[in-house]
């Protein structure tokens, strides 16, 4: 009985192995698949012919249809509440104004203008960055025979000066001739309100403008 | 009595007239200040506009020069030819005074002139004359000149020595610090030599006849050549008619003002709107986070250039360039 069973089993496995890979079985799939289709496209309802046949997917018979994918509804709701993490990272377009500090200087080292302004000849603007309108400007010198290399010659450059540009340079000269203790030499640019300065550092010109005020 | 005239007269103004010029102006009141200007003031419907009296709230204007004047002009209406004043505006010292460079003035209409140059002349090298390769004569005995090609620049038909060299261009781009500059300085000068008039708008002339706006120039006593400036490149109906007939006088929008042009016309014509405009673009890039040193690259402007004839596509007229 076993035996019989066993082997009735066994051609019965064969028959559906070879069935499987037969070419008449792939055909009945995509047939199936393709009325399958068909009917889906006319019309979506779970009927009988929808759901493939048991030796097409005996998974499915025993198992059960597969539980339906969940579900997300596609609503959303828009919030402003979060944009001021987002603006705070954006690029300034326009310098913005200097915080207001409890204290001068800062520990930078930054003052802002005096207000009013000193009742001096002449007055100097701060640059659109709120910073004292100082270059430094490297010129060519002489020709050094001994390294035969020139020499260069660093310059202050202070510039924005309004009014009286000479009564301007004849106070910086006097503050920092007795600053430095050397003699300095300056050079006027009227037309542009610019004092060249040989001999000093920038910080020291820096001194002269934030006692002065400006 | 006075004080409510005023008051009255502070409506038709921007918004924030009120507040005075030396409280800190944020970035946020920056747009404020010049963006709701004209929002209600003299709308072409109402017939006398309100005077216009009370100050113009200037962003970021120095407070503690005293070596920098503060320049006003009159505000006037092209209703009729007689020269009636609506109102005194104040300007930005940084734009109307600014320090007179007139080397930077220079240097940009140098730059004007220059810049769009380009040479399609090329002259041939002896090399690249058709023939030319072989010896024409030999070297002695002939009692001639010793030659080495018919196409060497002795010859008469021969190759260019030093000529002109294919296409060539002067194209060069000022930094941005002094073409603002620029245009400070020469409407500096245009202001304090009387050559600037504001205007309250130009939708105001009353007819098209070239006459009448020859009567109100007159009348004025602008120049020969006017230079009209609006904010929208398409003019008033009145205003392009009549100046079509006069060749010397001119309108460009807000965006076509340059050096050149400044110092080309006489008289530069202005509305209230384009002044506005004028000074909040000017001011903006004098403040700006960016800096105005700033080296021209071709990759950085070469989509908007290549794409500067789209949509301009006419199947009758060749393009206008």
């Amino acid at each position: 009985m076993a035996a019989r069973n066993f082997a009735s089993m066994a051609i019965r496995n064969r028959l559906y192995c070879k069935s499987l890979s037969s070419q008449s079985f792939l055909r009945r799939c995509l047939s199936s698949s393709s009325e399958s289709n068909a009917v889906s496209s006319v019309g979506k309802l779970g009927t009988s012919q929808e759901e493939p046949k048991i030796w097409e997917d005996p998974w499915r018979h025993a198992l059960g249809p597969p539980p339906p994918p969940e579900e997300y509804t596609t609503e959303f709701e828009e919030s402003s509440a979060e944009w001021k993490f987002v603006e705070r990272l954006f690029p300034h377009d326009v310098i913005p104004e200097p915080p207001k500090h409890e204290s001068y200087p800062t520990p930078s080292g930054w003052r802002p203008p005096r207000d009013p302004a000193p009742n001096l000849p002449y007055f100097i603007r701060r640059l659109r960055n709120h910073m004292l309108p100082l270059f430094l400007e490297s010129r060519r010198d002489q020709l050094n025979l001994e390294t035969m290399d020139y020499d260069y010659v660093e310059l202050v450059k202070l510039k924005n000066v309004q009014g009286d540009v000479f009564a301007c340079e004849r106070d910086l000269r006097a503050y920092l001739e007795s600053k430095v203790g050397h003699s300095i030499a300056t050079h006027v640019n009227e037309l542009q309100g610019a004092i060249r300065v040989k001999g000093v550092e920038r910080a020291d010109v820096e001194r002269f403008l934030f006692e002065q005020g400006f | 009595m006075l004080s409510r005239q005023l008051l009255f007269a502070c409506r038709g103004v921007q918004r924030c007239c009120g507040r005075p010029i030396s409280s800190p102006s944020s970035v946020a009141t920056f747009r404020k200040c010049y963006v709701s200007s004209n929002a209600g003031a003299d709308s072409p419907s109402s017939t006398t506009p309100e005077p216009v009296f009370a100050g113009r709230n200037l962003w970021r204007a120095d407070t503690l020069t005293s070596f920098q004047e503060k320049p006003q002009a009159w505000l006037s209406t092209l209703e009729d030819k007689h020269d009636r004043k609506i109102g005194l505006l104040d300007l930005h010292p940084d734009v109307f005074r600014a320090p007179p460079r007139l080397d930077i003035v220079h240097r940009n209409i140098v730059w004007q002139q220059n810049y769009r140059n380009v040479q399609f002349t090329k002259t041939l090298t002896r090399a690249e004359m058709p023939g030319g390769g072989k010896k024409p004569w030999p070297g002695k005995r002939m009692g001639r000149s010793k030659a080495g090609s018919i196409r060497a620049p002795y010859f008469r038909g021969g190759g260019i020595a030093h000529g002109v060299r294919g296409p060539r261009t002067w194209f060069y781009m000022l930094p941005d610090a002094l073409r603002l500059k620029g245009l400070c300085t020469s409407l500096t000068i245009k202001h304090n030599q009387d050559d600037l008039v504001i205007v309250d708008s130009f939708d105001r002339l009353p007819s098209p006849d070239a006459q009448l706006l020859h009567d109100l120039a007159d009348h004025r006593n602008w120049g020969y050549s006017v230079l009209f400036i609006d904010v929208p490149d398409r003019a008033c109906e009145n205003l392009a008619l009549a100046c079509a007939d006069i060749p010397s006088f001119n309108i460009m929008p807000t965006y076509g003002l340059n050096c050149y042009s400044m110092h080309k016309y006489q008289t530069l014509v202005m509305t209230h709107e384009a002044l506005n405009y004028l000074e909040e673009r000017i001011l903006f890039h004098l403040h700006r986070a960016d800096t105005l040193q700033n080296k021209f690259r071709y990759k950085d402007m070469k989509e908007k250039l290549l794409n500067e004839g789209e949509g301009e596509d006419d199947p009758v007229h060749a393009p206008f360039v």
